[in-house]
């Protein structure tokens, strides 16, 4: 990739990536790669998943409960885990969609406000 | 906890293959984009990052949080248990005691019971018995362990042996020593470290005595020794095999050593001799064989079964016995232990009872915290800690107690343990090799683990739980009523229970003890030497005739009474205590006068010199004397029990008694004589009417002598009616021995065979030492007849703790029961202290209310004691439910009582509520005391 297209990506806040998994695997279960690719076309080549840091992050689901896996085949038959959302996923996703639809309302206003001031 | 444990494991399962499969995806889609492999390959790597530091961190996502949570846990712990040093001091030292005895108990079960036997897969070993069960195990025909050898197929190998004592010079007692066949050693699966086995000899099978016995003198006496046997006796020489070791006065040839810790069949055997295997049917052995790998213990029984069936409706001649017995397979591990097993579970099962009250009273310590803390976990609660972290918190801190306890009490175990077995309390197999080794000291971790779960869980659940506000309230309300303790209760309830049936248990055991030492033996067994001579063939050719009897037997006596130390001498063909090999001489006694059938059956010991002085029996009229010898007219001297028996109304001092002797025509009649095991025991018949008396039976009754006690079977009437006869009368006044009839059937081998005998001599020594006379005899016997060996040379005090083998393991439960037992009472008081200590500071403003509103301390008092009195009242009619249905386990070991003893069982119960009593009064008399004035104003 290009030092130019790197400046145009965002990186991710702390534990945003969590949610983004949960939010990835709410269409069906998939393996490690195709999260990561998911993620990054969903949001557009917007948002850069490190894709080292996606493991950490999806061990630390299953631990919580909030995502399973079972140990499968890729297309290339190779051993690849798939990862599904659990049911305490499911409502952990909705609970911490509302939480970031509701922080992220907060920031756009308190940053609409300081752009008023700024006038 | 485990289901995290698993998902950690699944998750972390081929890591590596998915990072890898990911990198080949993304390197596939760069391809799909037009790059090279090789620029596709890098440009996935860079996009992925460090590989091996992406590893580490979706490891650590496992690792530390929980790691990190429990030293926090921890670290909270300390900080608050360093707080309350006297908490940490009584809980610690409680739990460290429980771990400590639990600790001691545990590795002798394990030394003993848990680790394998020293064979080749022990576990397959079985032995063949006769017999209903393990305790009545008889042995087998050996026509019979043939059959069984040449038609089992689920039995891979069945090798014979027979259990024995050899004496060997130079030894006080007779040597252990099994006779074996070689093949033992195969199905063992064991040899010797020095040396090597026997080789197995084949008797020819042949009618042809002579032919036998020849063979037999031209095959040489071989035997193998155990490993301590060398080292004790040989001093561990490397040249031992070849060298020759006298057995019962007969040269064996050493050909080897086994191994060390190798015991076969039973934990005391030294020797093994070769087994030279002649079909007849007196010889008679047990058997030893391996399953087949793929037979189970039954399918190899039912097998037996068949044979056994077969062998019965086969069977040519009449067995001999008149039940035959039946043969049975037993596990070898069920057999050397059937004796131990029920000691130590008891043990663990009482030992494990002092745990439980261990628990209680930390769990009761640890409630009584929580209490005290619950403004503190209230105030937590309320700023968001969730129970379940309250409860890890709370029990973490029970288990700090419990580990540093649990490695208190196993460093206690580690001192205790040489301490108890230098007591030597009992001797059972292995019990030497008992250390605190890793698998116990694993046992005990896991025991302080247990211990800190159950003294910690039930508090931290019930502390975790409390109503935030009124928490926080009740500090302002200090006469609210006291919180309810229910749990509490039922521990200390639970407690008092557990420390009854524990005491009770001991107490019946002490009780036993006591009467064990105030059995009336009849004799005086302080000071008292015996010395038994091997009754060997040298010993019957020397007492060949009645005449020679008496002149070796006299001529030691004359010896032994110029001995200063010796107070009096006798001799006899038996003393109390010395085993008799199962036999016994007795006769038919009759008044003179009375008719046949109010004949009693006595058994009959010869007597000469100083017997019953050295002994120290009461005679009334007289002992004999140096009038009653071979011409003089014939005398008896009858035990108590005997003269009643015989004259209920009469003193039966001067009166004339009669042995009756079978008739002639009985005597004559071959038919009737026909060699038969059954009979034998009544002199050749059951019927009266085939004795008589005759003039020449007639004896006159100079004396009365005290009952005495035989055996150490506690069971054993200690009255059975003896007849005593002067050595130098003897053979006059019963014509042969074939008059006088056996109790029981003479064992082979193990006893002093001809019971006719004079080998026993009985010594008392001036003073209450024995040794001296011990040595004197030894060397009186010696002089006259240097080639006689002893079977027994030891102070009367010595055979009777021998005889009470049993009551051994009673001794080794008697010391640890009553141990524990004194344990748990302590911790019952404690216990009931805790309570009642706690509930009356809670209420120490309402007794300052009410005293200070004209109650009389007495009623303070009784209003604190009485709720603990209802806990005692409970606890005990638990504890005295549970000791009932407990003490039957103590049965064998239980002596001259029963085991629900109302003795024991009152006075137990009444020392516990004392104590519960006492442990109470204090805290009450205290709450008493307070000063209204100070205590109302300080709430």
């Amino acid at each position: 990739m290009s030092i130019r297209r790197k400046r145009d990506r965002i990186e991710l806040l702390q534990g945003t990536l969590d949610l983004l998994i949960l939010r990835t695997l709410q269409i069906g279960p998939a393996h490690g790669h195709a999260i990561a690719k998911a993620i990054e076309r969903e949001s557009d080549q917007v948002l850069l998943v490190e894709q080292g840091s996606l493991y950490p992050a999806l061990h630390r689901l299953i631990k919580r409960d909030w995502i399973t896996f079972k140990d499968g085949t890729s297309e290339n038959n190779r051993r690849a885990k798939y990862y599904r959302l659990t049911a305490k996923g499911r409502r952990q996703l909705r609970v911490e969609s509302t939480q970031w639809e509701r922080m992220a309302a907060a920031i756009a206003r308190v940053l609409r406000q300081t752009e008023q001031e700024g006038r | 906890m485990f289901g995290r444990w698993k998902r950690r494991r699944d998750a972390l399962r081929f890591l590596e293959d998915d990072i890898r499969q990911h990198i080949a995806d993304e390197t596939r889609d760069n391809i799909d984009r037009g790059m090279s492999p090789v620029e596709a390959r890098q440009s996935a790597m860079r996009r992925f990052g460090n590989v091996a530091l992406t590893q580490e961190d979706t490891r650590a996502v496992w690792g530390w949080v929980w790691l990190e949570q429990a030293i926090r846990d921890v670290r909270f712990a300390f900080r608050t248990l360093v707080k309350k040093p006297l908490f940490v001091v009584v809980a610690a030292t409680t739990i460290a005691l429980a771990i400590g005895a639990v600790t001691v108990v545990f590795s002798i079960v394990d030394s003993v019971l848990l680790r394998p036997l020293p064979y080749r897969t022990p576990e397959d070993v079985v032995l063949l018995l006769g017999g209903a069960s393990i305790e009545d195990r008889s042995r087998i025909q050996v026509d019979e362990l043939v059959q069984y050898r040449n038609q089992s197929t689920a039995l891979e190998g069945l090798a014979f042996y027979g259990e024995t004592r050899l004496v060997s010079p130079g030894t006080d007692a007779p040597v252990a020593a099994a006779t074996v066949d070689a093949g033992v050693f195969d199905v063992l699966g064991v040899r010797p470290v020095i040396g090597s086995v026997f080789p197995s000899v084949e008797v020819p099978a042949t009618e042809d005595v002579s032919a036998i016995l020849g063979f037999l003198a031209g095959t040489p006496d071989v035997a193998l020794v155990s490993h301590g046997f060398w080292q004790n006796r040989f001093g561990g020489d490397p040249d031992i095999v070849g060298r020759t070791i006298n057995l019962n006065s007969v040269p064996y040839e050493i050909v080897g050593v086994m191994p060390e810790g190798f015991f076969f069949p039973t934990h005391d055997v030294q020797i093994w001799r070769r087994l030279l295997l002649v079909d007849s049917p007196l010889g008679r052995y047990s058997a030893v064989g391996r399953l087949n790998s793929d037979t189970r213990l039954q399918a190899a029984q039912a097998e037996i079964d068949v044979i056994s069936s077969r062998l019965a409706t086969n069977a040519t001649l009449p067995s001999p016995d008149a039940d035959r017995p039946s043969a049975a397979l037993y596990p070898i591990h069920d057999v050397v232990f059937s004796n131990y097993r029920v000691v130590l579970w008891a043990l663990m099962g009482a030992v494990g009872t002092v745990f439980l009250i261990a628990c209680a009273n930390v769990a009761n310590l640890m409630l009584a915290q929580g209490m005290a803390r619950s403004g503190e976990l209230a105030l937590r609660t309320a700023l968001g800690a969730g129970r379940m972290v309250l409860i890890r918190q709370l029990a973490t801190e029970s288990l700090v107690v419990a580990t540093l306890a649990g490695a208190i009490g196993v460093g206690l175990a580690i001192i205790g343990l040489p301490f108890l077995l230098d007591l030597e309390l009992v001797e059972i197999p292995r019990l030497e090799t008992a250390s605190v080794s890793v698998t116990v000291m694993s046992f005990a971790a896991a025991m302080s683990v247990f211990a800190g779960l159950l003294a910690g869980l039930a508090p931290a659940w019930k502390a975790s739980n409390p109503v935030p506000f009124e928490s926080l309230d009740q500090e302002s309300h200090a006469s609210a009523p006291a919180r309810r303790t229910r749990v509490r209760d039922f521990l200390v309830v639970g407690e008092i229970a557990l420390a009854l049936v524990l005491l009770i248990g001991g107490g019946l055991l002490v009780r036993s003890a006591v009467e064990l030492s105030r059995i009336d033996w009849g004799f005086d067994p302080n000071g008292l030497a015996v010395v038994t001579v091997r009754s060997n063939m040298e010993l019957a050719r020397l007492q060949g005739s009645p005449a020679q009897k008496v002149q070796f037997a006299g001529s030691i006596l004359e010896r032994l009474e110029r001995f200063p130390g010796i107070q009096a001498a006798g001799v006899g063909n038996m003393a109390p205590m010395v085993p008799t090999g199962g036999a016994t001489v007795g006769g038919r006694i009759v008044a003179d006068g009375r008719p046949l059938t109010t004949a009693v059956t006595a058994s009959r010991t010869v007597a000469g010199g100083g017997y019953f002085r050295a002994l120290g029996m009461e005679v009334r009229g007289r002992a004999f004397d140096e009038r009653d010898d071979a011409l003089a007219p014939k005398v008896v001297v009858v035990s108590e029990s005997l003269g009643r028996e015989l004259f209920p109304q009469a003193d039966p001092i001067g009166q004339t008694v009669h042995f009756a002797t079978p008739k002639q025509s009985f005597v004559n009649d071959p038919s009737r004589r026909a060699l038969n095991f059954d009979t034998i025991a009544g002199g050749g018949s059951n019927d009266i009417n085939d004795f008589e008396v005759t003039g020449g039976t007639a004896h006159t009754v100079v004396g009365v002598a005290a009952d005495i006690r035989m055996s150490g079977d506690p069971t054993e009437n200690p009255s059975r009616p003896t007849v005593y006869v002067d050595y130098r009368q003897y053979d006059q006044s019963l014509t042969s021995s074939e008059q006088g009839f056996l109790f029981g059937f003479a064992a082979y081998g193990g006893g002093l065979g001809n019971p006719d005998l004079l080998h026993t001599f009985v010594v008392r020594a001036e003073g209450a030492d024995p040794h001296a006379a011990i040595e004197a005899t030894k060397q009186a016997i010696i002089a006259i007849q240097p080639n006689l060996s002893f079977q027994e040379a030891a102070a009367m005090n010595q055979l009777i703790s021998r005889a009470f083998g049993g009551a051994g393991q009673g001794r080794l439960l008697l010391v640890l029961t009553t141990a524990f037992g004194l344990l748990a009472l302590v911790l019952a008081g404690a216990g009931i202290y805790g309570v009642v200590a706690h509930r009356a500071a809670q209420r120490t403003f309402e007794m300052g209310i009410r005293l200070a509103i004209g109650a009389h301390p007495l009623h303070v008092v009784g209003l604190i004691v009485r709720r603990s009195l209802f806990l005692t009242i409970a606890g005990l009619i638990l504890g005295l439910a549970g000791a009932v249905a407990g003490s039957r386990i103590l049965e064998a070991w239980v002596f001259g009582i029963t085991t629900t003893d109302a003795f024991t069982f009152a006075g137990v119960t009444i020392l516990l509520a004392l104590v519960t009593l006492a442990a109470s009064l204090i805290p009450a008399v205290r709450a008493a005391r307070v000063d209204p004035a100070v205590t109302t104003r300080e709430a």
